[in-house]
Order: C-alpha cells, then structure tokens, then sequence
C-alpha cells in the first residue's frame, strides 16, 4: 500500500477532498458537526461555505489550501493533513480562520453561533505561536493502518524545518478519539495537557467535553 | 467621530463578546494578549463592530488587522 502512495501540495482541484477531510476530521467519528450544530446549517450548506473560505485561498489555517498535504494511490485522493506554522504570516490561525468564516458565513448563523456561545467557548484552546500545528488528519477508512499519516507528517515536517528554525509540532484531539491518540504516541507526541468542560450542553454542539494537546519535540 | 471615542466604544464591544468587563484596551493589543479570542469570538467580535459603526470589512482589510491600533484606524478611515 505505503510504496504506491504518492503525496503532493493540494492545490485548488483538490478542494473537494479537502472539504471531505474537514468535515470527517471535525465529526471525530461521530454524528455531531461542529460547523453545522454551532452555526445552525445543513450540511450542504457547511459544504458551500467551506469551499468559498477555502477558494478566498488565504494562507496560515485549517480553512488553506497551502495548508494541505495529499496523498493519493492510483491517482485517487486517499489521504490529506492539513498543518501549518502559527503565526507565520503575522495573524493567529484562530483569527484568520475567523475572518474566512465570517465573509462567507449567513448573518443568521453567526447571531445563532452568539446565543449559544456561552456553553460552546468552555473548550478554548490555543496555537503556540511559531509552532507547527496539525489543523486537519483524514485517512480514507479502506487505507487506515498503512503508516500513510506518519509518512505525510514527515513530509510536512520536513518542508517545515528546511532552513528554518527548528519547532515543535502541536495538535489538539477530542479526547474520546483513543485510536487518533494512540496514532499520535505511537509517531512520538506526548500528551502535555487536557482542557475539559462540566457542561453536559456542549456534547449538543462539539464531539466530545474534553481535549488533549500533544506535542512532538523536534529532535534538535 | 475621533480616535478616542473609536477605542471607548469598542472597548465596550470587547468587554461584551469576551464577557469580561476589565479588559483595557492598548493600540498594541493583539489577539494573544485577550482570553478566548478564538474564531469565533472573532467573528462575534468583527460582526458586532460592523453593526456598531455601520461599516463593512473586506477580506482584505480584515488580513490587514494585526492589532486593535489597525483596527481604530481603519474604524476611523470608514466612519
């Protein structure tokens, strides 16, 4: 399987797989849709928006394109990570994310993302900045077990750290996600901590009350 | 409308979408220095201006924003 993966930069024909990605990753093998539940959208809708914040092609999010690795096999899109350095382009990934989100979401959406915000915001979390983060991880079900994310990650990495200062990689998990956590450790994270929140409300909204942050060290 | 009334006002926007009523504002203020300014405090936030002032962002102008003293100025270039 992993000797006929080929991986590439997405560019703008693979923003159908992109959006695929996107939406299984933030689904967290479960039914709840955070861009659907929190902004009150059908999911046809959340497809729409996320294509028009992907096509405004801003750099430094989960919402770029730049951002996206993707592997193939036998031509057919199997595999994407999105990640990126934070801070790079001088605005937090959360704030760019934001202005993205904001252009293209309806006025009726965001009113309803506001009334709801108080049960929604117990799970803030943030990006260290010059760091690496992992935004999106989305492995096709059929290709689970190969060792294609750890050889996308490396590659990621490793454009990262050319000439560059060297920095650590970050990601935030669900923390119902075991086998993603498992996946993690076993490619040399370590998780550094948990965010958790009491209200019961929120799993009406997000997959799961509580997050992990894992990092990997880089080996300098 | 000048400078100093541009920063009173969204001083008390700041204060209502991240519910906190100490936050001082600086023009050197960025998003790491305020709690919970996630995504979607942002956009709480830039959608509240925009009904406040009665103006509209670009995309553009809003990538342009590193700190609250763009954010005043391009307030007042609008207002």
């Amino acid at each position: 399987m992993i000797e006929k993966l080929e991986i590439k930069k997405a560019s703008k024909k693979d923003i159908d797989f992109i959006i695929e990605s996107i939406i299984a990753a933030e689904k967290n093998n479960t039914e709840i849709l955070s861009y659907s539940k929190i902004f009150n959208l059908k999911i046809s809708k959340v497809k729409e928006i996320l294509k028009q914040t992907l096509l405004f092609n801003v750099d430094g999010c989960e919402l770029s394109i730049s951002s996206y690795l993707i592997g193939f096999i036998k031509n057919k899109p199997v595999a994407s990570v999105g990640a990126w350095v934070e801070g790079k382009t001088g605005l937090p990934s959360s704030t760019i994310k934001g202005n993205l989100l904001f252009k293209s979401m309806p006025t009726d959406s965001i009113k309803y993302a506001k009334s709801i915000f108080n049960i929604t915001s117990k799970l803030y979390t943030q990006y260290i900045l010059n760091s690496f983060c992992i935004g999106i991880v989305y492995i096709k079900k059929n290709y689970r077990g190969y060792g294609i994310f750890k050889k996308i990650l490396e590659i990621h990495i490793n454009n990262i750290n050319k000439g560059e200062r060297k920095m650590n990689t970050y990601v935030h998990v669900f923390s119902n996600n075991i086998s993603a956590i498992k996946t993690y450790e076993k490619n040399g994270f370590v998780v550094i901590k948990e965010i958790k929140s009491d209200d019961n409300e929120i799993k009406k909204y997000l997959p799961f009350n509580k997050k992990q942050i894992l990092i990997k060290k880089t080996d300098d | 409308m000048i400078k100093k009334n541009v920063i009173l006002i969204l001083t008390d926007i700041f204060k209502e979408i991240f519910n906190n009523e100490d936050i001082v504002l600086d023009i050197k203020m960025t998003a790491k220095d305020i709690d919970n300014w996630d995504s979607l405090t942002h956009m709480l936030l830039i959608a509240k201006i925009e009904e406040k002032f009665s103006i509209k962002f670009k995309l553009k102008e809003l990538s342009n924003l590193d700190n609250v003293g763009n954010l005043v100025e391009i307030i007042n270039e609008k207002i």
